[in-house]
């Protein structure tokens, strides 16, 4: 795994659909990054990513930097923003929720 | 249009049926990511950043109009309602399920079409002229020769597994509209002893290392052909690298070896693999070529378009920029601009495929292609029926007047889809036509191209204004190259220095056009040929906003 520095979500992809994922504060995979679980440390957010990868149900589990500033989650890389939003309004037509069941 | 015969069909049934059951271990558990991956990428599905997508090969850019509403039926059936048309002639579906993939598969395959090897290090989706068959300037159709290929490359046991994706490209005109130097094989049909005959160039590619290919062997003849092919696919998949994949493109090779020793080993291998070719496969040509075989088209009154031509300007524009002489003198060939401003370039609703394919039944004997400009061709419209063809493709949104212009640019999916990509290209895109809408006209032909990373899928190398988005320091980046060319006298375009950010990049293009239009000698001389005259030095000062030592 590349070398982050925390704090850091934990993202993946669905198995699925392809979704982007975060592993949610509430033990649940979940689709918004605002619901995600945020770790302080390294070491804690690397012994969830060994529970919580579930080869049936994920791919490519990974930590993801972020900043949090107002109880607010942000990706440190634009990359990892626009995977959190999606493509841009401009694609035809409007991309609207993925639904995912996990 | 070639036509799928029962060995196809079933070969198509036998594929999807392995894939599904594919499918189906991996969700059970039984395959792991690791082993499913290189499976899945052998039926064109990918992971990208949001979704799956699922790159669909059409053959040399050739659709029929029944194969267009069928991807119009799987884009809203499947997907989000809406295809990607690549630089590649291919289409990708950007939301696809995992789950569903085999269900789209095998209805591609009940259209005759299919994802395979449009992934992987194989031979992918061989690439030709989008004005085949109907081109002023055509020595020969090259679309026989690409189905023929096509048949021998497909599934060839030799070359599933090369050091890295190899793409063949064909032209059939004087003038090469197929990008062959910037393919690892580029073929070009020229007059011969006999008919026609091939000049192979071998070792052009952009991406990481921009190399335009060379022209490696002349006047081959058609018998010959496929056992050149063999023979220079052969030597790469011996000699080739496989430790470095960067290293990897048979560009790299014949850098390495040199283009006689290179040469002497396709030569070598020549004399005993012309046993392999019994002459069965010239009859699979014959057999081709019939259905590729072109009768004179059916003349058709000319009064509609005479009288609109001259009444309507709306009419005139577009036929000046999207209508293109066919051979035959009452017809003509129409692109079809993905291109509307503010677009996705090379997106299409479902709902414009199907309006297309409806056109193309009405006026265009039932056909269409994808150019690798990321647009739309009905190859063969009657004069006459030009003005119906413009008011069905108004009311879709498809008549912008653009073809050649700046907002006619290429751009790659970049990071709104793309795992590999390092910035966006779309938006840059979408910046670029919205911002000099007004003024593209005085502009006149001008290609950008735009890549969002070092692989160049937007083709950055060959535009005359290349743009390539990076990651410096975790913002995004835009590199400019100037001068490239993409014909048969291909010229790769020149790095101009520093990137800019994506505000600064809309303010140097400002200064950049301005001064295209303070130097051109008249309207008539273009962006491309200004370059060429002056060189770049002058250019370059403007990006920049300095002053000009020139």
């Amino acid at each position: 795994m590349a070398k982050v520095q925390a704090p850091v979500v934990i993202s993946a992809n669905c198995l699925l659909t392809g979704a982007v994922l975060y592993w949610g504060s509430e033990g649940l995979w979940c689709t918004n990054l605002a619901g995600a679980q945020v770790y302080d440390d390294l070491d804690a957010a690397a012994v969830s990513v060994a529970a919580v990868t579930d080869p049936a149900a994920v791919i490519g589990v990974e930590l993801v930097p972020v900043k949090v500033s107002n109880e607010t989650v942000e990706p440190r890389h634009y990359r990892e923003a626009i995977r959190a939003s999606g493509p841009g309004a401009y694609v035809l037509p409007t991309a609207g929720e993925v639904h995912v069941s996990v | 249009m070639y036509r799928y015969n029962e060995f196809d069909r079933e070969f198509l049934r036998e594929r999807v049926g392995q894939y599904r059951d594919q499918v189906e271990r991996r969700l059970s558990g039984a395959l792991t990511e690791e082993e499913f991956k290189p499976l899945r990428l052998m039926n064109g599905v990918y992971l990208q950043l949001h979704a799956y997508m699922l790159r669909v090969a059409i053959p040399y850019g050739t659709v029929s109009a029944q194969q267009m509403r069928g991807l119009a039926d799987i884009a809203e059936r499947w997907d989000r309602g809406y295809g990607h048309f690549t630089t590649r002639q291919n289409i990708q579906f950007n939301w696809p399920k995992l789950v569903d993939t085999p269900d789209i598969l095998e209805a591609l395959a009940d259209l005759d079409m299919h994802a395979i090897q449009t992934s992987g290090n194989t031979i992918r989706n061989v690439t030709t002229d989008h004005l085949a068959g109907a081109a002023l300037d055509e020595i020969a159709d090259p679309r026989p020769y690409a189905e023929w290929i096509r048949q021998w490359s497909t599934d060839h046991p030799e070359f599933q597994f090369l050091p890295r994706k190899f793409k063949i490209a064909i032209s059939g005109g004087v003038s090469d509209r197929a990008v062959i130097r910037a393919h690892d094989i580029g073929l070009r049909l020229v007059p011969g002893m006999e008919s026609v005959a091939f000049d192979i160039y071998v070792g052009g590619g952009l991406g990481r290392t921009p190399v335009a290919g060379t022209r490696v062997f002349e006047q081959v003849a058609v018998d010959d052909l496929l056992p050149h092919l063999e023979a220079i696919v052969s030597v790469y998949n011996l000699h080739g690298r496989r430790d470095n994949k960067y290293k990897a493109r048979i560009k790299i090779l014949l850098q390495a070896m040199g283009i006689e020793s290179f040469k002497n080993d396709v030569k070598d291998y020549l004399k005993h693999n012309h046993d392999a070719f019994d002459g069965s496969e010239l009859s699979e040509l014959t057999g081709i070529r019939d259905d590729f075989r072109m009768q004179p088209l059916p003349p058709k009154d000319g009064a509609p378009y005479w009288e609109r031509i001259d009444a309507d300007p709306a009419f005139r524009g577009w036929v000046a920029r999207n209508v293109t002489p066919h051979r035959q003198e009452d017809y003509a060939s129409v692109t079809i601009s993905l291109k509307a401003h503010g677009q996705a370039p090379g997106d299409a609703t479902a709902c414009q495929m199907r309006a297309m394919a409806d056109l193309a039944d009405q006026f265009g004997f039932s056909e269409l292609r994808v150019s690798h400009q990321q647009n739309i061709v009905i190859p063969h419209v009657a004069l006459g029926d030009l003005p119906a063809v413009f008011e069905g493709l108004t009311q879709q949104g498809l008549a912008t007047p653009n073809i050649g212009l700046v907002s006619d640019l290429i751009a790659c999916p970049g990071m709104d889809y793309c795992a590999l990509a390092t910035a966006r290209s779309i938006p840059i895109g979408q910046a670029i036509a919205m911002r000099y809408q007004s003024m593209e006209q005085l502009l006149g032909p001008l290609n950008i191209k735009i890549s969002g990373c070092i692989n160049a899928c937007g083709h950055h190398h060959v535009g005359d204004i290349g743009i390539l988005g990076l990651d410096k320091a975790g913002v995004e980046n835009y590199q400019v190259t100037l001068g490239g060319r993409s014909g048969l006298d291909t010229a790769l375009g020149e790095k101009m220095g520093p990137g800019f950010s994506e505000g600064e990049l809309m303010n140097a293009l400002d200064r950049l056009f301005d001064r295209y239009l303070m130097l051109r000698e008249s309207s008539s001389e273009t962006f491309a040929e200004t370059v060429q005259r002056l060189g770049t030095e002058s250019f370059k000062a403007a990006l920049y906003g300095v002053e000009d030592a020139a």
